[in-house]
């Protein structure tokens, strides 16, 4: 049995799945629980620095010890901060509220490094393109949900999801969060028990053993490709701040389309979920449709951007945020998919790059934009959409050529 | 064969991580559309109503705002040990002292010229509040010389808080008598550093050697109480008071609208923003404001409310629910039609207070019968949410009300997770709209800094409250917008790098005569806004007071009447 196989039946993938799709929606929450006001900074710049902590902690972490640990360790972290986040504190002094925070805001970059860092290094399959899979659907679902697809996937998903507590008032649910949070803490369990199964099989122990094997010194290889992925993965970040304030503020596009919130938030989350699963697929399965029509939809989701210069209640913007959901879903699929391709040496340090620059950048934005609004800012936000999406576009036609050449 | 089992059961188990993905893609899909058909099919509808917020904490001695009399020595005291006074720093001789009904006598003997009588008072109930204190007092035996009275807040003859001469000479068979002599006693709000022994010294100097007597025939003090919502008062080293209305606002206490003399509305007097003893040199100031628990100023507001358009009248947290309940009684003397609602900042106490004195009142707003509160976050600006919403949480236990929630603790994230608890909702600082740039180009804002916002031209002031409105209305719940005619608040936070700057930078969105306030009312009715909360009735140190002043006349009285009409039209 291939060893990579082996290494995902100790960690399902699922266990991973689960883990970032929950710690990412408590994050989420977390930030909406955030008092924000042009005074307050000062009590929020611990929180800010738990943030890039995290960050450093677990690049540490990772040059030493094993990935896996991380992710348990923080996901349990996770689950408690979350808990204690919803009980409400008793006097003046905000206990519960900012343990929990700062729990939730140093956990979340390690979970974050260890789930995407674990998959790098043991996800070795690449690109599927055996036509004979093609033949029928589950085989073709079966190729796109691996654990690349569902780590990055989880990501989106949390987003819908954070929207949907929303929607249904149950965000700040005691019992909800606790369920949710048992759900995380029970996966990490579940991953440490079959660890340490496994490390005493082999008789090892959580340390990273330095051998550099012939695979290694291939990775070290490509280390090349670093600059050209780090690129792509960074591009990720407008996306990545859309999608944790979370998807802008769709309240007031509700009210710029006239239609209710829930339609539009439906409509954003149907964006999103195609936006990903036709990142995957034509990433995968070289899909022309899909590669002619992105960069042109790309374009079309600046329009987004320019919402609020439509005037009130235009129906005209629903298909653009339907198509403004469908970019930001394929741009952050198209991009991991194609960073997890090289299997970079570095992934960890430049997603921990990637982290440190969305922070910077979210939180930059929060506070210019805190005293100040910019209705322009999200249409300068899916410029950053368009650079993935073409490149995207030369990049196939490219591999189109070389495939006729072939 | 062997493998052929390993393929089956790996793809059995791919089927169903395939199936439970898809279980959780449609989850949220289907679960938002089902809210969304659910939510269109429950539209509810409020009557439209016009509130608008009155504020009542402007009060003179004798009648001041709250009502907070003190010293009760003065009616209760059955012996001269239950005054309060001590006479521990007097330097005089022959030091007596006797209660007599009415009337506290103190005489001494002064040996050698500055020489003291002494007289150390403790209070306890005035806390944080500008103290206004009326002192009555008879002096003889002033042949001797004049005596000079200082008054101090501390222990030790710390900070001198006022000081003055009783340099009259007069007839040896004639009390000397200084009648409704105010003196303002500003105290800080950060209770611990600036109450270190909540008392306060009287001291009399005789200038020269002879006999004194005194006869305190009364001593009020009385708190211009600021509720806390500004974190705390701005008395500076100068000893001014910043926490006034602005010099330029002045109320204009006789009103002509509509071919009637209105209620008149009586001053202060010597009103003057500053020191106790200085009297202003404008005549606009003298007018100054007016005592918010004057029945006749009652009146008049309330009956310039009803002719204004309003409907609801909001009181805003004053000092205590004998406040609500007097306004309530001069409703029902002039038979208004306004109806009250009450402001509470988050207080339970409070709650409970209106609930029990007041929410029974045919006059107190109720929607399908349920009183309205309003929960204020003011003043807990820095509470998490789970916190306030914890405390909404127990009032709907508590109590059959209408919540008015606040989204101001929110700032900048709505956070409609609490329409759970509310029934209806607003965002109180509309400034802020204008401070961010939503307004519109012809509306000069300012920034933190004091100068002018390059940003301002937008004019999406309507999508600042259609967001709201569009959570409320998808919950089921209704949206107050607040209109606001402009602001200054200036004189409670100063820009920054002002003296007044105290981490809160002030605002200024200007009025531009009237266009302000119409521009709010437009975009609020495009908002679709169930009810306009006009911000507000009498404001005045933040300059947002749409009652009759003698800068404006009864322009925003004649506006409000005009934009309440086509609102509850449309």
């Amino acid at each position: 049995m291939n060893e990579n196989k082996y290494k995902f039946e100790i960690i399902n993938k699922l266990d991973l799945f689960f883990c970032m799709f929950l710690s990412f929606e408590f994050f989420l929450q977390s930030i909406r629980e955030i008092l924000l006001d042009r005074n307050i900074i000062f009590e929020l710049l611990p929180l800010i620095s738990m943030l890039f902590l995290g960050i450093i902690f677990s690049l540490i972490w990772c040059k030493f010890f094993k990935k896996e640990f991380l992710i348990i360790i923080f996901g349990i972290s996770m689950s408690f901060g979350n808990i204690i986040l919803r009980i409400p504190d008793i006097g003046d002094i905000f206990y519960t509220y900012y343990t929990g925070m700062y729990f939730i805001f140093f956990s979340i970059s390690p979970i974050f490094i260890g789930v995407f860092g674990y998959i790098n290094e043991n996800n070795k399959f690449g690109k599927k393109n055996n036509k004979d899979n093609k033949e029928n659907i589950i085989n073709i679902l079966n190729n796109l949900i691996d654990a690349k697809f569902l780590a990055i996937f989880s990501i989106i998903l949390a987003v819908s999801y954070n929207l949907l507590f929303r929607l249904l008032e149950i965000s700040n649910d005691l019992l909800l969060n606790i369920f949710l949070s048992f759900i995380v803490f029970g996966f990490c369990i579940k991953m440490f028990i079959n660890i340490i199964n496994e490390l005493k099989m082999l008789n090892t122990n959580f340390k990273i053993k330095r051998n550099y094997n012939k695979e290694s010194l291939e990775n070290l290889k490509k280390y090349e490709h670093a600059g050209k992925n780090s690129l792509f993965l960074l591009c990720n970040i407008p996306a990545f701040i859309w999608l944790t304030l979370p998807f802008s503020y769709p309240e007031v596009y509700a009210y710029l389309t006239g239609l209710n919130f829930g339609f539009t938030i439906t409509l954003i989350i149907i964006g999103l979920f195609v936006g990903a699963i036709f990142g995957s697929i034509a990433f995968r399965e070289n899909n022309n449709l899909i590669k002619k029509i992105t960069p042109i939809l790309s374009i079309l989701s600046l329009l987004f951007g320019f919402a609020p210069f439509f005037g009130s209640k235009t129906p005209i913007l629903i298909p653009i945020f339907l198509v403004a959901g469908y970019i930001v879903g394929f741009t952050i699929h198209y991009i991991f998919e194609s960073f997890f391709e090289q299997q970079n040496y570095d992934f960890e340090k430049i997603l921990g790059v990637f982290l440190f620059l969305m922070y910077f950048c979210l939180i930059g934005i929060k506070l210019i934009t805190i005293e100040r609004y910019m209705p322009y800012l999200e249409g300068l936000l899916a410029l950053g959409f368009i650079i993935p999406a073409f490149s995207f576009y030369f990049k196939k036609i490219k591999e189109d050529e070389i495939n006729i050449e072939f | 064969m062997k493998l052929t089992l390993s393929f089956k059961k790996s793809s059995q188990k791919s089927f169903n991580s395939i199936i439970l993905i898809s279980i959780l893609i449609l989850l949220p899909v289907f679960g938002s559309l089902y809210k969304a058909i659910d939510s269109s099919s429950h539209s509810i509808k409020f009557d439209k109503k016009v509130w608008c917020s009155l504020y009542t904490w402007y009060g003179v001695p004798g009648q001041p705002a709250g009502k907070y009399f003190y010293p009760e020595w003065q009616k209760n005291a059955s012996s001269p040990n239950d005054t309060g006074f001590n006479f521990s720093l007097s330097t005089m001789t022959n030091i007596t002292k006797n209660l007599i009904p009415n009337q506290f006598n103190i005489s001494g003997k002064a040996t050698s010229p500055n020489q003291s009588l002494v007289l150390h008072f403790n209070y306890s109930r005035v806390h944080y509040a500008r103290m206004y204190i009326e002192l009555n007092i008879s002096v003889n035996n002033l042949e001797n010389g004049d005596l000079k009275l200082q008054i101090y807040h501390r222990k030790n003859n710390q900070n001198l808080v006022c000081e003055a001469n009783i340099n009259n000479k007069i007839n040896q068979s004639n009390q000397f008598t200084i009648v409704n002599q105010v003196l303002n006693l500003y105290l800080n709000s950060t209770p611990i550093s600036y109450f270190p022994g909540k008392i306060f010294v009287i001291n009399f100097t005789a200038n020269d050697i002879g006999d004194y007597s005194l006869a305190i025939n009364y001593l009020e003090a009385s708190s211009w109480l600021h509720y806390d919502e500004d974190y705390h008062t701005y008395a500076d080293k100068d000893g001014f008071w910043y926490n006034d209305p602005p010099i330029h606002i002045a109320t204009a206490h006789r009103v002509y609208y509509d071919g009637v003399k209105w209620p008149e509305i009586p001053s202060y007097g010597f009103y003057n923003h500053s020191k106790w003893n200085e009297v202003p040199e404008n005549k606009a100031i003298q007018y100054g404001i007016y005592d918010s628990l004057n029945e006749s100023v009652i009146k008049a507001q309330l009956m310039l409310m009803e002719k204004a358009g309003i409907d609801v009248c909001q009181i805003m947290h004053p000092f205590g629910i004998d406040v609500a309940e007097l306004i309530l009684e001069v409703a029902e003397k002039i038979n208004s039609n306004l109806t009250f609602s009450y402001y509470i900042g988050g207080k339970l106490n409070e709650i409970a207070d209106v609930m029990e004195k007041i929410a029974n009142n045919p006059r107190f707003f109720k929607i399908d019968g349920k009183p309205v509160i309003n929960f204020g976050s003011t003043g807990s600006l820095n509470e998490p949410y789970s916190v306030q919403i914890q405390r909404a949480i127990e009032i709907k236990k508590l109590w059959n009300v209408i919540l008015v929630g606040d989204l101001y603790s929110s700032r900048y994230i709505t956070k409609e997770e609490m329409l759970n608890v509310f029934d209806i909702w607003y965002y109180y600082d509309t400034s802020a709209a204008y401070r961010m740039g939503y307004g519109a180009p012809d509306i000069p804002n300012y920034q933190p800094n004091g100068e002018l916002l390059p940003f301002n031209n937008w004019n999406h002031l309507d999508q600042w409250f259609g967001e709201i409105s569009t959570l409320c209305h998808f919950h089921q719940k209704g949206f107050v917008a607040i209109v606001i005619p402009g602001t200054d608040n200036t004189v409670v936070h100063g820009f920054i790098g002002s003296p007044l700057y105290d981490g809160r930078p002030g605002t200024i969105n200007e009025r531009v005569n009237g266009l302000t306030y119409n521009k709010t009312w437009l975009a609020a009715i495009k908002a679709n806004a169930d009810f306009i909360n006009i911000v507000s009735w009498n404001e005045l140190h933040e300059g947002t007071e749409i009652e009759p002043t003698i800068e404006d006349g009864v322009l925003y009285v004649e506006l409000t009447k005009y934009w309440s009409e086509i609102f509850k039209n449309t």
